[in-house]
């Protein structure tokens, strides 16, 4: 994969604070406590062009897009494009996960990259961090149930 | 209470529940003795298939209703409604009792005892199920059941001691009473907060299941459709039996108080049988005669006892006392023995279909058997209104017939069920219970013959079951699995099983013991401390020899134990890391002190992973040596996670050298909550102590000290001036955030970030409080209120003010809610400046406020948004506020003070 990790993001830690904060996973989690997250951010400059992820690999990180735009496809088929502050694979915070699609960089990024360890070790004494992940993951039980439901009837 | 597995938060809940399940049952007992005096004194037996119909379209008709409005009612409106229909219908009936002569008019008095009965047990068990959650309603639904039978004993009792004195058709008075009266019991626990808010839309779960799903589970589960034909078979018994006892005693009694007396007598007797049976026999019964037997131990008497009816049909009197006797039997055999063993049959399956069960054999079958015997009944031809007893005798043979059919399919279906739920691995220990014979060789044989996991299932099941173990752990260690094998040798060391000593010691030449040898000779040695295996002590494997020097470690034999320390002690000389490893191992379980200095030279070990175990010895060994050289440690290395676990394992003995460190090292804030984190696990008075002294000394560690002493294993700490004085300082400090916030309002723009922070503080402040209210006041409540407030809804805030302003003084309490509740700060500021005197704010006076850190410690991150508003504007401020900052501990503070700093001297130049 053609990045590399950097420092050179531009961003103070308050406003990565603030970056985080934009996002609905962080949402509501007070800014004290994400303050203790910024540490776990890597900036990470990627070219247009580099697959970020690829679809069957294990993940382990989520990732945010500071500057840029990130193509989210399976093979050629393109189901979605991210933008600035858009983030994805958040769920492999919580547990290790196989990639459902590859995400690859459409413009030159900046990428914030949170990895699990040391968010598993900062759950472990700031519960809170984790409620916006679990939030999400909920959300999307109910509209899997829901498209179940609305499949059976 | 404490005897009846009923804890103290829900004694006062179960108390109310006995009494109002006590009124409402002897209640309904009243009325069903006046029901069926009045109709048999009036109306022939004939009369009776016509009721047994007209109940069963009234059974449908009242539960479609009841699933109905449980749907669009709050369950405490739905109680209060069947509380008064059920009232209401019998002021009804005792109003209109003149029409006494006319038929339809017993038809439907009679019949409404079975809706008014329907009613009430859809009412109260959905009210227990809201009540308690599913691992109470484990405990508590036998308790509370339990107190139906003896309420309707007292019902009968009544009415022996009243009905003749008042009149039967007068009980009808005490039962309305009764009825309404539990109106006023329910109200308390209406105001239970588990009931105030169940609204129709939350409550689906607990609704009653309608007929379509019921239905579903009949058919697609086997063991529950054979049940339900069990219960439906019996129902009729009973009920073609009680058609002819009503007719037996219409001859034998011709006044309404003789027949009362007699169906009080007759109900007394066969309630308290049934009552002292199913206690004293019901479990006994399984265990001997296992669940085919017990199931089949009803209708075989039944049907015994219908052939004697057969065989004496042509001499009338005897086949009537016969089925006196039988309707009593059926009555008791049905609550006390058979209710009890279907509902056995039902624990593998899984919960969802478990549920449907029990509501099948609780009476969903009840209909059925109504509109079967009454049609069945009308059909037989009758002369001159005498009933045909041969015809019917023959008919309850033949229902007994059926009977047995199905008990013995639900038997086999048990089994199919059992051996399902052991290949699905669906079965928790802790849900089921496995005492009788059958089952019991049936799983034994399973242990043998059983796929591995199947093995593995079922030991675990048995291992937590009250039974002789021997064969179940003797078919475990001749499985060909070796799991199985580790997995029982285990269980026979853990439950100290000498009994198969015999079998382990033949199992060390069995040909595939090395892979299991360190287990066994664990075992072996456990259970016999004479057993000499010293020739293992040199094994190759060193599990093996280490397994060997765990035994001869318990052994009173000081030549065995001398062999274990040598044993030991070359593990920690060696240089291999595996042997140290196995040393630390052996030092750890068994809590060996002498090898202390081991454990310590270790701790400084290079190869990370020996440190790290080496760390974990340390807590277990938990000496004040060990202790002092695990928070040496602290903070030195990467491994502080497995020093904090090592303190944790150590438990209350860790508080001393902890309050040491504190006092001595002055670690950091980080370290510091790290501390407070471990003396919340470690639980108990001295880590309260500790918290409570850190709580004085460190101010600006106040919300993370009283989150740790909020959780619920410190009890609310004793000091409650000092608290109420935190409190006031708190509320203080709040009112003068408030007034701040109403003053940044008027440059919203400029100090958005700040004005977020001041919010934060706020928050802060609240959940400060909330945790001294819980202190102070009702902790239960106060829980429930932060509760509320986390989940942040119009609705949870508002129910969460209100319980704190039910439990809260007015004294804290109206400030409280003043300050945190929904509103303009504007006006919010003057009303607690009531309280709070409060000098006026400047912009410029709250950043120098803030950032002096004199009255008020603020948090680093509204510290943070202080100088970074600031950066952002260039604003002029004096330097020597900032600086300090530039050397701060924490990183985001730190880099926005430099960032400060390096604009003003930009701007300087």
């Amino acid at each position: 994969m053609n990045t590399h990790e950097t420092k050179t993001s531009g961003l103070m830690l308050i406003e990565r604070v603030l970056l985080l904060k934009s996002l609905s996973v962080f949402s509501d989690t007070p800014e004290t406590i994400l303050a203790e997250i910024v540490h776990l951010m890597v900036v990470m400059n990627v070219s247009s062009g580099t697959n970020i992820v690829k679809e069957g690999e294990v993940g382990n990180c989520m990732y945010i897009i500071f500057d840029g735009r990130v193509s989210i496809h399976k093979q050629k088929k393109v189901l979605v494009e991210l933008r600035e502050k858009d983030f994805f694979g958040e769920l492999a915070l919580l547990d290790v996960e196989t990639r459902s699609a590859t995400a690859t960089a459409s413009t030159d990024c900046i990428l914030f990259r949170i990895d699990q360890e040391p968010f598993y070790d900062m759950m472990e004494s700031r519960p809170e961090v984790v409620r916006g992940v679990i939030k999400i993951l909920c959300r999307r039980i109910r509209e899997a149930n829901m498209k179940l439901l609305e499949k059976e009837s | 209470m404490q005897l009846l597995l009923i804890r103290e938060s829900e004694s006062r809940i179960i108390s109310r529940l006995f009494v109002f399940e006590f009124f409402q049952g002897a209640a309904i007992a009243l009325y069903f003795l006046a029901a069926i005096t009045i109709f048999v004194d009036h109306l022939p037996p004939s009369d009776l298939p016509k009721v047994f119909i007209l109940s069963a379209f009234l059974l449908w008709l009242f539960g479609f209703i009841y699933n109905k409005l449980e749907h669009r009612l709050l369950t405490k409106q739905l109680i209060y409604f069947v509380l008064i229909f059920n009232g209401a219908c019998i002021l009804l009936f005792r109003t209109f009792i003149h029409l006494e002569t006319e038929t339809w008019f017993l038809y439907l008095f009679l019949a409404s005892f079975n809706i008014l009965y329907l009613l009430n047990n859809l009412e109260f068990w959905g009210l227990v199920a809201i009540l308690f959650d599913v691992r109470q309603g484990k405990r508590l639904f036998a308790i509370v059941s339990a107190w139906d039978g003896p309420a309707r004993v007292m019902g009968y009792i009544l009415s022996i001691l009243l009905g003749a004195t008042i009149g039967t058709e007068n009980l009808l008075w005490i039962s309305a009473f009764f009825m309404l009266f539990s109106i006023l019991l329910f109200m308390p626990l209406a105001k239970s907060d588990e009931l105030k808010d169940i609204a129709p839309k939350d409550h689906h779960h607990y609704a009653t299941q309608s007929l379509q799903h019921l239905q579903a589970a009949v058919t697609a589960n086997k063991l529950i459709r054979n049940a339900a034909f069990v219960s439906f078979f019996s129902f009729c018994f009973y009920l073609v039996t009680n058609y002819v006892l009503y007719g037996y005693v219409k001859k034998q009694f011709h006044s309404d108080i003789a027949l009362g007396r007699f169906f009080a007598v007759f109900l007394i007797v066969s309630r308290t049988l049934a009552l002292i049976i199913k206690p004293l026999f019901v479990n006994r019964l399984l265990d001997n005669l296992g669940i085919r037997k017990s199931l089949l131990v009803a209708p075989i008497v039944l049907l015994i006892l219908s052939a004697i009816a057969i065989f004496f049909s042509e001499k009338l009197i005897v086949p009537l006392h016969l089925f006196l006797v039988m309707a009593i039997v059926v009555d008791i055999l049905r609550s006390a023995i058979q209710s009890p063993v279907l509902l056995t049959t039902l624990q593998p399956l899984p919960v969802h279909q478990r549920l449907k069960g029990h509501t099948i054999i609780k009476g969903l079958m009840d209909p059925f058997a109504f509109l079967s015997v009454g049609v069945l009944l009308i059909a037989i031809p009758s002369a001159d209104n005498e009933v045909n007893l041969t015809l019917l005798s023959i008919i309850l043979l033949a229902i007994t017939v059926f009977w047995i059919f199905f008990a013995l399919s639900v038997d086999s279906n048990y089994i199919q069920t059992l051996s399902a739920a052991i290949r699905r691995r669906l079965l928790d220990e802790r849900d089921i219970s496995v005492t009788d014979n059958d089952s019991l060789n049936f799983l034994f044989k399973k242990i043998e013959s059983g796929t591995e996991d199947e093995a593995l299932t079922i030991i675990q099941l048995l291992s937590a079951q009250t039974i002789s173990h021997e064969k179940c752990y003797l078919a475990g260690l001749r499985h060909p699995s070796v799991r199985v094998k580790q997995l029982t040798i285990g269980y026979i060391r853990s439950q100290h099983y000498t009994a198969l000593l015999p079998e382990l010691k033949k199992m060390l030449q069995a040909p595939d013991v090395q892979v299991y040898l360190p287990q066994l000779l664990r075992s072996i040695t456990a259970l016999d401390h004479t057993e000499d295996i010293s020739s293992y002590l040199t094994h190759e494997n060193h599990e093996v020899s280490n397994a060997v020097a765990m035994g001869f470690l318990t052994y009173d034999h000081h030549a065995q134990k001398g062999k274990a320390y040598n044993h030991i002690q070359n593990l920690f000389a060696s240089s291999e890391h595996r042997h140290l490893m196995s040393g630390l191992e052996i030092v750890g379980e068994l809590k060996i002190h002498e090898f202390s200095d081991d454990v310590a030279n270790l701790i400084a070990h290079e190869n990370e992973k020996i440190k790290a175990n080496a760390f974990l010895v340390a807590g277990k060994l938990g000496n004040a040596n060990m202790l002092d050289k695990l928070l040496n440690e602290y903070g030195l290395s990467n491994k502080d996670k497995s020093i904090l676990k090592a303190l944790e394992i150590a438990g209350e003995k860790a508080v001393e050298p902890i309050r040491h460190f504190i006092q001595t090292r002055n670690p950091g804030k980080t370290k510091r909550y790290q501390l407070y984190i471990l003396l919340g696990k470690i639980g108990g008075d001295a880590a309260a102590g500790l918290l409570q002294q850190c709580l004085q000394q460190f101010p600006a560690d106040e919300y993370n000290v009283l989150s740790i002493l909020y959780q619920p294993q410190f009890v609310a700490p004793a000091n409650g001036y000092e608290y109420t004085l935190l409190l006031k300082k708190n509320m203080e400090n709040a009112s003068k955030h408030l007034l701040a916030l109403d003053t940044l309002k008027q440059y919203n723009h400029t100090y958005q970030l700040l004005i977020r922070a001041l919010e934060l503080e706020l928050m802060n402040i609240r959940d400060k409080c909330l945790f001294i209210f819980s202190f102070l006041y009702d902790r239960e409540k106060i829980r429930k209120s932060k509760i509320g407030f986390e989940l942040n809804t119009k609705e949870s805030n508002a129910n969460a003010f209100e319980l704190i302003d039910m439990v809260v003084p007015k004294e804290f309490s109206v400030p409280f809610m003043l300050i945190f509740e929904q509103g303009d700060p504007s006006y919010k500021s003057m009303q607690v400046n009531k309280f709070f005197k409060t000098a006026p704010v400047t912009a410029s006076s709250l950043i120098n406020d803030i950032l002096k850190d004199e009255n008020y410690q603020y948090n680093e991150w509204t510290k943070a948004c202080c100088l970074y508003g600031l950066k952002s504007q260039g604003d002029r401020l004096d330097i020597t506020l900032v600086e300090p900052y530039s050397k701060s501990d924490n990183p985001i503070l730190k880099e926005t003070a430099i960032a400060v700093l390096e604009d003003i001297e930009t701007s300087n130049t």
